[in-house]
């Protein structure tokens, strides 16, 4: 494709995706559906723009429709270039990194960037340790009282599950990491994860485990939290 | 093979609208299903119990979403799938309260002129009778099950050339305060939908002289039938989902030999979208849907259909997370980016029912 053709497909994008901050049709991923490698060159040059990226709602249509279209080779290195921008809005920022997250070890070459988030605000520290630990950054240990003022504080539930899952995905460091999941278990103010974390210590042989367990399955607000108390106990061998 | 070479060969492979199968693909019994297993395999963890067996001690006044009454909502909504006791009858209906003689007109001659029409009719007389979304694959033995939950074959008469799968679209309000009982209500009407639909358009495509088999979940498979006759593709969380509604569909179909015209299979780029975005993994209640950046050919449990390519999900997690419920789980299609293009966010239990009796 010669550089009339895309300088046209980069028209036809931005025309579209304002129409799309105006009302929502998805056209925009039907377009990048159709020309996810010029669109991802587009996507990975326009991220140096700083007005394209402090545009929000631009911003928003580019992270729901396009991103999750463009051809491989451009998706973690726009991801990348965009976190190393300083001035990130946070919104974006928290999203980048989730993105990220998500994409595992796949996106090793990110994890400077993100352990510089790591002395951010509080939600960009969250959602570090989290894409940081699901990235698999080698040294967890250090990442653990990220994760477990995480599970205690996030203020979104699905976050504080996240971080649940991370530290008992590692089969290490429990004296550390226990306390903390056995107040959650107890306090978390969403069952959703209380139940969760009530399931994990159905395989966790740990010491402290089945009395927490024994607690949520007597004294558990939820129904739910105290049936999966219940049958962590008996796959525990209680 | 190193990284980079199996990289580069399972980028050619699809999830779907073109399903990769390998060559240990078999037909699939539903004796192996999870509702078929729960019956018999003792090395479940959920072996003989059913899904609303710890209601009981589960029901909860203090706890919306919870109670007697969201128990009692969720178990109604069956009704008319569960009482309709032909609606999936291969034969044609007959009722002893018919008043008047049945008439026999000459079979409706479909041809290359009309068959464009009658394609279109059917849809919508499905439509008319309530499905929300209708499309017409060929028909293919390999989605048919080989014998059902009891064990016995299933037997597909000759000349069946055609299967139209049908969605209806599930009730957003409840299925956003998954995990609930509540949300059971949204599953419950689908099935009770689909019993009328597929019966009644059964009924009607013998009313002109041809042949029908109307199906819920029996006899075969609902989701290949759905994506190869163009309604959406297959997700990370295993069900169909749609560009509109997500996952929030309930699917029905009907095998018949009335000539039809085939839809088109459709590729809004789910596959990578899935790949990309990991929502339903993260917010399953029992950690059943996979993380995996990548489908493949993994299989969890025998209720996993082999040689497919996918993300597969562990459906004796999903259907153990089921049971502590005390009923279905829709988690996953609530929080899909699809569905919430037309569906609610999380709705918790108690304001669903403040707004509703609010309403009244």
């Amino acid at each position: 494709m010669n550089n009339i053709e895309l300088v046209k497909i980069e028209k036809e994008l931005f025309n579209l995706i304002e129409q799309e901050i105006v009302k929502k049709e998805y056209l925009v991923e039907e377009f990048v559906h159709k020309y996810p490698y010029e669109v991802g060159k587009i996507i990975y040059k326009q991220v140096q723009n700083n007005s394209f990226v402090k545009n929000i709602l631009m911003f928003s249509v580019v992270i729901k429709q396009v991103l999750p279209h463009i051809a491989d080779e451009f998706y973690i290195p726009t991801l990348t270039k965009l976190i190393k921008q300083e001035d990130l809005e946070l919104r974006i920022r928290y999203q980048t990194i989730q993105l990220l997250g998500w994409r595992g070890n796949e996106a090793k070459e990110a994890i400077p960037f993100l352990l510089r988030n790591l002395e951010e605000n509080v939600s960009l520290k969250q959602i570090s340790a989290i894409a940081l630990a699901k990235i698999g950054y080698e040294k967890f240990d250090e990442l653990v009282p990220y994760l477990l003022s995480t599970l205690k504080n996030a203020k979104v539930y699905n976050t504080r599950m996240n971080a649940a899952r991370l530290l008992v995905s590692h089969e290490s460091n429990w004296q550390e990491k226990l306390p903390g999941l056995i107040d959650a278990l107890e306090k978390d103010p969403d069952f959703r994860v209380r139940q969760k974390i009530a399931r994990y210590f159905g395989e966790i042989n740990e010491e402290g485990v089945k009395e927490a367990l024994l607690k949520a399955y007597n004294e558990d607000s939820h129904p739910i939290v105290r049936t999966v108390a219940k049958t962590s106990l008996v796959d525990l061998g209680d | 093979m190193s990284d980079k070479d199996i990289k580069e060969k399972t980028k050619k492979l699809t999830v779907s609208p073109e399903f990769t199968l390998k060559d240990d693909f078999e037909r699939f019994s539903e004796y192996d299903s999870i509702f078929g297993r729960i019956k018999w395999d003792k090395s479940m963890k959920t072996y003989k119990i059913f899904m609303y067996d710890k209601v009981p001690e589960i029901l909860d006044e203090k706890q919306a979403g919870y109670t007697h009454i969201d128990h009692a909502l969720a178990i109604a909504s069956w009704t008319v799938h569960d009482y309709f006791r032909n609606a999936f009858s291969w034969e044609k209906l007959g009722s002893p309260s018919n008043m008047m003689p049945d008439v026999k007109p000459e079979k409706y001659e479909v041809n290359d002129t009309n068959i464009g029409k009658i394609t279109n009719t059917i849809k919508a007389v499905a439509k008319s009778f309530g499905a929300s979304m209708v499309g017409i694959a060929p028909y293919d033995e390999k989605w048919v099950y080989t014998e059902d939950r009891a064990e016995t074959p299933i037997d597909i008469p000759e000349g069946m050339t055609a299967a139209i799968a049908i969605g209806t679209v599930m009730d957003s309000d409840t299925i956003s305060t998954s995990p609930s009982m509540t949300q059971g209500f949204a599953s419950g009407m689908g099935y009770s939908q689909m019993a009328f639909i597929v019966s009644s358009l059964a009924e009607f495509i013998r009313g002109l002289g041809y042949r029908a088999i109307p199906m819920g979940n029996d006899t075969a498979l609902s989701i290949p039938i759905a994506v190869d006759a163009g309604l959406g593709q297959v997700g990370r969380n295993g069900l169909l989902t749609t560009k509109e509604h997500g996952a929030r569909v309930r699917l029905c179909k009907v095998f018949t030999d009335i000539p039809l015209k085939f839809d088109k299979k459709i590729d809004f780029g789910l596959t990578d979208y899935c790949r990309r975005c990991k929502r339903c993994a993260e917010a399953c209640e029992n950690d059943a849907i996979s993380f995996d950046n990548e489908p493949s050919f993994k299989t969890f449990t025998r209720s996993n259909n082999k040689g497919i390519y996918r993300w597969t999900v562990n459906v004796d997690k999903c259907y153990e997370f089921w049971v502590d419920n005390g009923g279905e789980c829709s988690t996953c299609i609530a929080v899909c980016p699809f569905n919430l293009r037309s569906g609610k966010k999380f709705t918790e239990p108690a304001d669903y029912w403040e707004r509703r009796l609010a309403e009244q």
